[in-house]
């Protein structure tokens, strides 16, 4: 437990310039997106109102309909996705920076006193971490919006009623809701595992078994969920709610698999 | 005693790098493992370290087969550029439970490092010393050393040539692979000789130099001239 604190700790110092940057960015980018939709909003407003010597009620209705919080929040979602890039970016560069970084820290790592398994758990945590504080910032930014929304719409180009339009990504960011806030953090770490895992495959064998291997776990993650769930929904065999619950412990056991995998693979076969 | 015994490690369809390699580094001795470039010195250095996997082999330390009796002092820098030298020795401290304090502050002292020094912004040689300094003050009984001298000035060749012949060497077994052997002539025991994956000479140095007449150098070049 010690080493895997330590390692940790050492982790998170190692990222710490990479994780500030990209929030700070990303944080950045999205007031600055809201404050562009809400003026954009505006002056197509006011231009409609100029050119056509429209009334204002005529002008909203041209330029689509109030603004509603959803669509002063539309670019959020990019800004999403580029940020689970960023995951994906690191989740690559916290094992290929000790291979191929400056130093090779890979060294020490594999020769520290103790079991290797905390190098993963370590690596895994950091990850995982940085998901969480870019879920909880994420929130915060959506309230602080909110606020930023109300100050800079005036009142009469502003919808309340329909707060998040058609924008679903960002109601469930918004609303918070623990359930769902619990799945995105699952699915980000299988995914987080699972890349870990074909960086293990391939700092551990040639480059053609390593397909082989990647090609056989995609497999088995895909195939028996796949044929499963179609033969359950076809024969009616389970209920939808226990088909759920099948997917979910299909997912979870694929992780143990991919989790025992990885610690073999670095405490047999990895190669520096 | 450190015993490798029947070392095998072929890289994808390449031909064998070693093949059934086996060899012994005694307590107290200097082993100079020998062998020109590709030979595969490294590959045994990190086998034995557990980096690379072995085909089949077995490392015994002592009657044991575990690692956590050896220290290993790899060619290049193994940690991260942003440390600084008081860093990487907390750092050890704080993983490893054989460090010995007194040992690595001596050992700063004598090679003029400074703990605010960061790591990469150090000189080939210095990192250099950063890694002896980090694998001496294991309080380990065996030491690997991969080609410590390689690439530095002549003043830091005279400083760690001294460190193999001072106390941090007692009760020290030491297996070294260098292509520098005049320089370390004077202290080696015993010479490893590595051709084409297998050990074609595993002898005592004194004797060898005593039975040919000849430095380890010389027969060195006698050997792989062959």
């Amino acid at each position: 437990m010690r080493k895997f604190i330590m390692l940790l700790n050492e982790e998170l110092k190692r990222g710490a310039k990479f994780y500030l940057i990209a929030l700070v960015g990303l944080v950045v980018l999205e007031f600055v997106s809201v404050i562009y939709e809400i003026k954009n909003y505006q002056s197509n407003v006011e231009e409609y109102m100029r050119v056509d010597r429209i009334s204002q009620m005529e002008a909203i209705r041209l330029a689509g309909g109030p603004l509603n919080f959803g669509d002063a929040t539309s670019y959020f979602q990019y800004i999403i996705a580029i940020a689970m890039m960023l995951i994906l970016l690191l989740s690559f560069q916290v094992w290929y920076r000790d291979w191929f970084g400056e130093s090779k820290y890979i060294y020490r790592l594999l020769m520290l006193p103790g079991k290797r398994t905390a190098i993963l758990m370590s690596k895994l945590t950091a990850v995982f971490l940085t998901i969480a504080s870019f879920i909880g910032i994420q929130w915060m930014v959506l309230l602080l919006s909110g606020s930023l929304f109300k100050w800079l719409t005036p009142e009469d180009l502003m919808e309340s009623k329909r707060v998040f339009g058609e924008n679903r990504i960002i109601s469930m960011f918004y609303t918070f809701n623990i359930a769902d806030t619990l799945i995105i953090l699952l699915v980000s770490t299988l995914v987080v595992s699972f890349v870990f895992h074909i960086i293990l495959i391939e700092r551990s064998y040639r480059k053609p078994i390593a397909i082989m291997h990647v090609v056989i776990d995609v497999v088995l993650l895909i195939v028996p969920l796949v044929g499963l769930v179609y033969i359950f929904e076809n024969t009616h065999f389970l209920y939808p709610d226990q088909i759920t619950t099948f997917v979910i412990g299909y997912f979870l056991l694929y992780f143990v698999y991919v989790y025992w995998k990885s610690i073999r693979l670095l405490n047999h076969k990895i190669s520096i | 005693m450190l015993e490798v015994h029947g070392l095998h490690k072929k890289y994808g369809r390449k031909r064998p790098v070693l093949q059934g390699v086996s060899f012994t580094v005694p307590p107290n001795q200097l082993t100079c493992l020998i062998g020109l470039n590709g030979e595969g010195k490294s590959t045994i250095l990190k086998s034995i370290m557990g980096l690379i996997p072995l085909d089949a082999g077995t490392i015994v330390v002592d009657g044991e087969m575990s690692r956590e009796r050896i220290a290993f002092v790899p060619d290049l820098s193994t940690m991260p550029g942003y440390m600084t030298v008081g860093d990487a020795i907390l750092y050890m401290e704080d993983f490893y439970p054989d460090w010995n304090q007194k040992t690595a502050e001596e050992l700063m002292a004598f090679f003029k490092l400074l703990s605010t020094d960061k790591i990469s912004d150090l000189s080939k040689g210095n990192k250099a010393k950063v890694n002896l300094l980090l694998g001496f003050s294991l309080d380990r009984p065996y030491l690997l050393l991969d080609e410590p001298l390689a690439g530095i000035d002549l003043f830091t060749k005279e400083q760690i040539a001294w460190i193999f012949s001072s106390h941090y060497m007692e009760g020290r077994g030491i297996l070294m692979t260098t292509h520098e052997i005049a320089e370390v002539e004077h202290l080696i025991d015993r010479v490893v000789f590595l051709q084409d994956g297998k050990i074609i000479h595993e002898d005592d140095a004194e004797e060898m130099r005593e039975l040919y007449g000849k430095s380890v150098q010389d027969r060195m070049r006698e050997v792989f001239q062959r």
